[in-house]
């Protein structure tokens, strides 16, 4: 994975840097001896390491203020890091760049009801907004399996979905209101508790902008009540199309659950093998749903969703007749990665999204992949929206593997892109896809995007070398083209 | 010289017209089918850019719950192929032709998400911004480009439909537009509460809206402006409302109804229960500003703010609400305002007293503006606020990269 050149004057620095950070932030909050550093040298994304130049963990927004301004001031990079679970290596350091760990920022600073606004530091857990609102009969919808760990300001940067996104949308869907320091420091608040601001709306281009356009500092979410009643339905199939049938026909119905999930044979046998939530161990494809809403609904809805999955030949259904068996029911689902995790040494996690039609033909194609790289690959799929987690199984200690598993997701994010679907759903580019991005984008596309950087951080010193293969200076893509030998607007400055 | 209107047909021709535009220092005025002037800054351009000729559906897979269509098509076209396969828009995109007395009836798709218009939904379902998934336009850099995925989910590079929603043409001109499809809600029924002030209103709204009842429209109508609403259920003498409604399956809504009704003072005033066809229009004709009746020396407004600012607001901006004309609508969230445009005074310094005054006002809740009045009026109130002035940094950069030579609408967002 190329990274960009650590440039060796910063290097040189570093003491410098670490005393001058220490100045402004405090000396326990620079972190400079290589022991400790290791802590932050890679993400979720296991297979890339690199100790960056120092890190830093700010207390509170105007030390995240102090130290994007001295890095501005002093020409540093920086890489923003949440909870560092990202799947992709957003939170990848580089060696010559600051990083600027949000954790301390962890207080929930404003839990409004009346206008069902939760606002939190960057720091806190996705799960802990959710905690702290539930005895009042509320919660926060957007739900990543990692919701126990992620921070709030990585699932900005990521737009996270979940499980339930289906129906209650996005992060950027439950935005509301954003607090952001830019790269020079300056801070400033967009929208506030009704996800509205002045102007372009900054809210939707920060969210999944994956730390390259701004820093945040604070951010209001969306409160729900809590759905009365919920229940899930077990459906197992023995073959894909049957299950994809299915989930076409419960979309046709006119019926969007609360959570439409599919799992195929490798990845439902290792989930039962680890957690004994009651799967099929036989079946090819599992379908786990749920419906939320008022107890009638939800009971006619179960009904209903049991019935189309009978008739589209489900040899295996179950329906929860209580929370405790709901919850199972999910357990599965939710320990689906670590589980494969026990049948493997590593393991990949790819995220790509397909239109929901192509599923077995691309299943089929991955299934195809798999052996021509002689590799395992266990799927998980987000059957309401098309988001497809194939684990490519290896072993990084032997020769070539973790080469090979990497040239097979590849191969299935270019599968997923042929069947008219994108390169990620919702774990996001980082350095993971970047070089796929052309796979998607024309060169005119990326200059389109990369442009907006341009607006934000010309400099490119915020989490440089992640989600753009090609490294354009603004000047350049400023540029206008030259149209039959004359320049536009000639006389005015270029920059 | 004045305006020259072009109808291109083809992303092609676009492309070039604004090429030679940039070439030429000339600026557009973008135009879908023209349902809405005064939504936004007056533009004064050299040319007029009509895009209603780029038309037609360019594909529609109910199963995937999308649609994709030439930005320059109507809404009515839409939707008439989604209600053939059980299918709608779910943020409910107004139709404002009737509320600008056009001829013509009905926007385009390309113009209801560049104003980022959404109805009375948007409570429950979002915007059109939430439900809008790809697109291709031509940049003010004369450039065609693509942005998103025909997909549900999709966090490939930056999320550009973001802004593109609600830019008001001044980034890019869209040809093509990919949309969220959702199931039309088998039953609609909606609650009238009649004769309820502000006050007791405001408060009713916020209870209701911490119940898990999934409205899908929650709105409070002065009475001035219900006056113009000819439902027959309605109260002969017009009353103010505050109006819920409920969507989806008839088992669903009985339950739900019946939760509702429980958290209203009993007796305290006449509740009114809409059956579906009367519901339907009612919810229509306020999505659609129909009661919004305004007056040459009167402004309509629309400003956005959080539910529990209102009751000190809207006192703030009307001296005697109960006689005014507005409607406050998602759930309390956007505000309609008709408000008379302060008289000009002989003597310079009051004007400027008084009209800076409600300006203030008007600016300190959120985004507003005043979306019909008079040149002068929309000329003074309709100013960036000064205390986002660093956001207006911002936003001039993002715009000075897609469209350089500001040739794309100019002044229709800001001045200058």
């Amino acid at each position: 994975m190329d990274m960009p050149l650590p440039d060796y004057s910063v290097l040189r620095r570093r003491g410098t840097i670490a005393r001058d950070l220490r100045r402004r932030i405090g000396s326990a909050a620079v972190i400079d001896d290589e022991a400790a550093l290791r802590a932050f040298e890679m993400d979720g994304l296991t297979v890339y390491r690199q100790i960056p130049l120092l890190a830093v963990l700010p207390a509170n927004a105007n030390e995240v203020s102090s130290v994007l301004e001295y890095c501005h001031q002093t020409g540093l990079k920086l890489v923003p890091r949440g909870a560092g679970t990202s799947l992709s290596g957003g939170a990848l350091p580089i060696a010559d760049g600051v990083l600027l760990g949000l954790s301390r920022l962890n207080r929930i600073l404003d839990i409004d009801y009346p206008n069902r606004a939760v606002t939190v530091q960057p720091g806190v857990r996705n799960a802990a907004i959710s905690d702290a609102v539930r005895a009042q009969g509320f919660y926060y919808a957007p739900d990543p399996s990692s919701q126990i760990i992620c921070s709030i300001g990585g699932n900005i940067a990521e737009n996270a979905g979940g499980v339930h996104c289906l129906k209650y949308g996005l992060t950027t869907n439950n935005l509301l209101g954003l607090e952001i320091a830019l790269v020079t420091g300056e801070r400033m608040r967009i929208g506030g508790k009704t996800g509205e601001g002045w102007g372009y709306d900054l809210l939707g281009l920060i969210t999944g902008s994956e730390g390259l356009l701004a820093v945040v500092t604070e951010a209001t979410l969306r409160i729900l009540p809590q759905p009365p009643a919920a229940r899930a339905v077990l459906a197992g199939f023995k073959d894909i199309e049957a299950a994809g049938a299915c989930v076409a026909h419960i979309i046709a119905g006119g019926i969007i659950p609360a959570g439409l999930e599919m799992m195929d044979r490798l990845a439902i046998q290792a989930a039962e093998a680890f957690v004994k939530a009651g799967y099929p161990i036989d079946a090819e494809a599992l379908l786990i749903m749920e419906l939320d809403g008022v107890v009638a609904e939800v009971d006619n809805l179960t009904e209903e969703v049991a019935e189309i999955a009978r008739r589209a030949g489900a040899f295996f259904l179950t329906v929860s007749q209580n929370d405790a068996e709901r919850q199972r029911y999910w357990a599965g689902r939710k320990a689906a990665f670590p589980a494969i995790g026990r049948l493997t040494p590593d393991y990949l996690c790819m995220d790509g999204t397909i239109p929901r039609k192509k599923l077995p033909e691309v299943l089929k194609g991955i299934g195809r992949l798999a052996d021509e790289y002689g590799l395992r690959v266990a799927n998980v799929f987000h059957a309401g929206d098309g988001n497809l987690h194939p684990l490519i199984m290896f072993d990084a200690n032997q020769e070539g593997q973790l080469r090979a598993a990497e040239a097979l997701g590849a191969e299935i994010l270019k599968l997923c892109v042929a069947m008219g679907g994108v390169l990620t759903g919702e774990h996001g580019v980082g350095v993971e896809k970047r070089d796929l991005m052309p796979l998607m984008f024309s060169t005119i596309d990326l200059e389109h995007q990369q442009r907006v950087k341009c607006a934000f951080d010309p400099r490119n010193a915020l989490n440089p070398g992640k989600v753009f293969p090609t490294l354009h200076r603004c000047a350049e893509l400023g540029r206008l083209h030259v149209h039959q030998g004359r320049i536009p607007f000639p006389d005015i400055p270029r920059f | 010289m004045p305006p020259f209107a072009i109808y291109p047909e083809t992303e092609q021709e676009i492309q070039e017209i604004i090429r030679d535009g940039l070439q030429s220092k000339m600026s557009f005025g973008i135009w879908g089918r023209q349902s809405k002037p005064g939504w936004g800054g007056d533009v004064k351009s050299d040319k007029e850019l009509y895009l209603d000729r780029l038309s037609g559906i360019s594909s529609y897979e109910p199963e995937e719950m999308l649609i994709t269509a030439k930005a320059g098509t109507s809404l009515g076209e839409i939707e008439s192929a989604l209600a053939a396969r059980g299918q709608c828009l779910a943020f409910e995109p107004p139709d404002y032709s009737r509320f600008y007395d056009r001829d013509t009836s009905d926007g385009s798709i390309g113009g209801a998400i560049a104003c980022n218009l959404s109805g009375p939904r948007r409570l429950l379902a979002g915007a059109a911004r939430d439900h809008f998934l790809a697109f291709r336009a031509i940049s003010g850099r004369g450039e065609l480009f693509q942005s998103g995925g025909k997909v549900m989910k999709n966090v490939t590079g930056y999320d550009l439909c973001k802004i593109m929603a609600g830019s008001q043409g001044t980034l890019a001109a869209m040809t093509e537009v990919t949309v969220k499809t959702m199931p039309r809600p088998p039953m609609t029924v909606s609650l009238l509460i009649a004769g309820i002030d502000l006050e007791p209103a405001l408060q009713l709204l916020e209870k209701a809206l911490q119940q898990p009842l999934q409205l899908s429209g929650a709105t409070y109508i002065s009475r001035s402006a219900i006056s113009y609403c000819q439902l027959p259920s309605l109260p002969i003498d017009p009353e103010p409302i505050l109006a819920f409604r409920l969507e989806g399956r008839h088992v669903s809504i009985e339950e739900r109804f019946q939760s509702l009704r429980k958290i209203l003072p009993l007796g305290a005033f006449q509740e009114i229960q809409l059956e579906p066809e009367e519901s339907q229009a009612f919810w229509q004709q306020l999505r659609d500003l129909t009661w919004l009746q305004s007056s040459h020396s009167e402004m309509v407004w629309r400003v956005t703010h959080p539910l529990t600012h209102l009751a000190v607001f809207i006192p703030m901006v009307f001296g005697t609400p109960e006689a005014c004309s507005y409607i406050i609508d998602h759930g309390g969230m956007t505000s309609w305002l008709v408000i008379p445009e302060p008289p000009a005074r002989v003597n310079a310094a009051n004007i400027y007293d008084e009209r800076q005054a409600l300006r203030d006002i008007l600016h300190s809740q959120g985004p507003a503006r005043c979306i019909k009045g008079s040149r002068a009026a929309r000329a003074f109130f309709n100013v960036w606020p000064t205390d986002h002035l660093s956001l207006l940094g911002l936003q001039k950069a993002l715009k000075a990269q897609f469209d350089p030579g500001n040739i794309l609408n100019p002044d229709r967002l800001w001045r200058g």
